[in-house]
């Protein structure tokens, strides 16, 4: 067995944390800020911002997660590639799934509908909702597989998602200094209890 | 005088002493309970019960055959009348004694007004061991209110299925309320809203879902639940309750809140369909001026689950009382049974959200277990849910405080008739906590007669909107005979309009 210093350096596993941080929390910060207004409403300032700093610190911790799933996703990647092409295919995986992700929201809470001959295709199956499964995991794995590819198989393509994925860790850092202020105020909150 | 105790009967007497000190744990075990000259006072409240539905009081299903029983050693109240028709205000009446545009507690998921934060049931029986439960996140709302004065404030979710909002917390157990608002729009998967995760709502959706689909057999309309929790079993809020009270040693006093049979209606699989294809008739009623008319269809069927989700209750109900009654702890105990409001399926409207003010939305059931009472007695004099304060301080020995606006009920109270007295229930959602009534739905019942009172309505252009009935001849609310009876209306109207003006003046 390798060590996993073959597989990651320190820096390679913080960016790695940063890209899957990245998404997480531009989606959770969206909607957050757009409940403020509600919360405030219904209660007052100081409940508005618990929420939005609730919602900083679930995100890091979900980062965590994805980060360490990401992380075991990445020994299945080849040695020979350097591991910088390896974060970065990584972090492509990471982005197109977060997309895929918002897509699926986007799709449940905006009411898209299948049509119906496509749901009476599936009806036709012992186990409709395992062959929708099924015939999802077909359709995305090439899609991902293939952008990822085209990406990283030319120059300018990796060049490209290495400098986007150096702008992100930058931007991220931001997040993270906005995650440690979630952080206090969420301390704070249960140090001073609810009491108004 | 000679003494015959001996000293040699001195040392053997002592030699039990270490015993004595086993005695509590053993009785304790034994299921013997020391008599108390204090009595427990437990009050069990389903929410959102109508007297509409329930056989005991006439409805044509039978719906509580296990409580009809148990009635035969109650005293069964047959016109008593909730102060709302919905649950913040409804329960702030029963818990402080006084009507809603007293406490305060009009809009939804509020608390009262600081001046009752520290007058309600809990501070009455500052010497007893206070308790209380609620499935209904509004009711919690309530308590947090009164927290100070109650010594164990069960958490919500400590007697519902496992859901990660238990996690949430116990880990942030001094910020629960904000806390959870943020884990439910964070990892709340919804069809109607999107939720801060990507990912986490997913998979959490996921687990929760294979924790309910265990009672899919047993629950086929699903897992009871107030829609933030992720189900709970009644069965299982009466098994723990009953654990925890046998524990106790100091009198008590436990206000217990549980959900069904609120909506969404949801029987266990032994009563599901017991009533779908009956011989029940529907009494067909007027449209409503405050409801859309909806289909007579829906609401026979809604209607018909809701009846089998009182039979829910009703079992659960008949076995608290049979483990209070064999852990011995009845008999030192004053058991009340009620409902913070009702529900209704007619005029075009399923359930209590609505600015009516209809008999099946506001009248409920009221049962008092009194210690030893082994007959039953019916009261069909009109009461309040705030009489409950003032009657339950009363029959325990304590002085009825000067704040309650109730009156204490029969048969407890030394003067048998109160004949001028009106009841209030009213619905004033918009109301906030500083401000004056501005548009109510307000019933008043006054002998024979009701009176509904709608004012500042868009709907009715801000007029007022008054109708009369005589509810002993008319039960059912068809006719109205406002033109029939304008002397009784004049005189009602004016009542309630003097009410008004009087509670307006402390907010103009």
């Amino acid at each position: 067995m390798k060590p996993i210093t073959k597989y990651y350096s320190r820096s390679n596993l913080w960016t790695l944390f940063l890209l899957c941080a990245f998404p997480l929390h531009v989606w959770a910060m969206i909607f957050a800020f757009r409940d403020i207004s509600w919360v405030y409403a219904r209660t007052d300032a100081w409940d508005a911002i618990g929420v939005l700093s609730y919602a900083m610190v679930f995100a890091f911790v979900e980062s965590i997660w994805l980060s360490i799933a990401v992380f075991i996703l990445g020994f299945l990647i080849s040695l020979k590639w350097s591991s910088e092409l390896r974060v970065a295919a990584l972090g492509a995986v990471i982005f197109l799934v977060s997309i895929l992700a918002m897509l699926v929201q986007l799709y449940i809470t905006l009411g898209w509908s299948i049509p119906d001959s496509v749901i009476s295709f599936f009806v036709l199956f012992a186990h409709p909702g395992r062959t929708v499964y099924l015939v999802l995991l077909a359709i995305l794995s090439p899609i991902i597989a293939g952008t990822i590819y085209l990406v990283l198989g030319t120059r300018k393509g990796t060049q490209i998602l290495k400098d986007a994925i150096d702008k992100i860790s930058l931007l991220m850092m931001v997040y993270l200094v906005l995650d440690l202020v979630a952080l206090v105020v969420v301390i704070i909150r249960n140090i001073q209890g609810s009491v108004k | 005088m000679k003494n015959d105790f001996s000293r040699r009967d001195f040392l053997k007497i002592s030699g039990l002493l270490p015993f004595s000190f086993l005695a509590p744990n053993l009785a304790k075990n034994l299921g013997i309970r020391a008599p108390q000259t204090k009595k427990n006072v437990i009050i069990i409240v389903f929410d959102a019960w109508s007297a509409y539905n329930v056989s005991l009081y006439g409805y044509a299903r039978d719906t509580t055959p296990t409580i009809n029983k148990l009635a035969e050693r109650a005293v069964v109240y047959h016109n008593h009348y909730a102060a709302s028709n919905y649950t913040t205000p409804g329960t702030a009446s029963i818990l402080t004694g006084t009507l809603p545009w007293t406490h305060r507690a009009m809009q939804p998921n509020t608390t009262v007004s600081s001046e009752y934060l520290d007058r309600s049931i809990f501070s009455v029986f500052n010497d007893y061991h206070r308790m209380s439960y609620s499935h209904n996140e509004w009711v919690n709302t309530l308590f947090d209110g009164f927290r100070s004065n109650i010594d164990e404030w069960i958490p919500r979710l400590d007697l519902c299925l496992f859901s990660s909002y238990k996690v949430i917390q116990d880990i942030f157990k001094n910020d629960r309320d904000i806390s959870s608002v943020a884990w439910e729009r964070y990892a709340e998967f919804k069809k109607d809203d999107f939720s801060y995760s990507l990912f986490l709502s997913r998979l959490l959706s996921y687990f929760e879902g294979k924790e309910v689909e265990r009672y899919y057999d047993q629950f086929p309309r699903g897992l009871p639940t107030s829609y933030t929790d992720n189900g709970f079993l009644l069965e299982h809020a009466v098994d723990q309750l009953v654990s925890r009270l046998g524990e106790l040693t100091k009198p008590m006093l436990g206000y217990f809140h549980f959900l069904p049979p609120h909506e969404p209606y949801r029987p266990p699989v032994e009563f599901s369909g017991r009533f779908f294809r009956d011989a029940y008739q529907n009494i067909l009623k007027p449209a409503d001026i405050f409801m859309e008319p909806g289909g007579d269809f829906d609401i026979r069927k809604q209607r018909a689950i809701y009846d089998e989700y009182i039979l829910y209750v009703d079992r659960e109900f008949g076995r608290l009382y049979r483990e209070l009654e064999s852990s011995g702890i009845l008999e030192d105990t004053w058991l009340v049974l009620t409902s913070d409001h009702g529900e209704g399926f007619e005029r075009g409207y399923i359930g209590h959200q609505v600015n009516a003010i209809y008999e099946p939305l506001i009248r409920v059931p009221l049962m008092i277990f009194e210690p030893g009472r082994q007959s039953r007695l019916d009261v069909y004099e009109k009461t309040s849910a705030i009489d409950l304060l003032s009657t339950l301080a009363h029959v325990t020995g304590k002085d009825v405080p000067e704040w309650s606006e109730g009156e204490v009920l029969p048969p407890y109270r030394q003067q048998s008739e109160l004949p001028e007295r009106g009841i209030y229930s009213m619905r004033s959602y918009e109301t906030e906590k500083d401000s004056p009534v501005k548009s109510a739905s307000i019933g008043f019942v006054k002998g024979r007669y009701k009176l509904h009172y709608y004012f500042g309505y868009s709907i009715l252009n801000s007029q007022k909107l008054i109708k009369l009935y005589d509810i002993e001849s008319d039960p059912e609310e068809l006719s109205n005979i406002v033109d029939m009876e304008p002397e009784i209306a004049r005189q009602m109207v004016e009542q309630v309009e003097y009410s008004i003006e009087q509670v307006n003046k402390r907010y103009l």
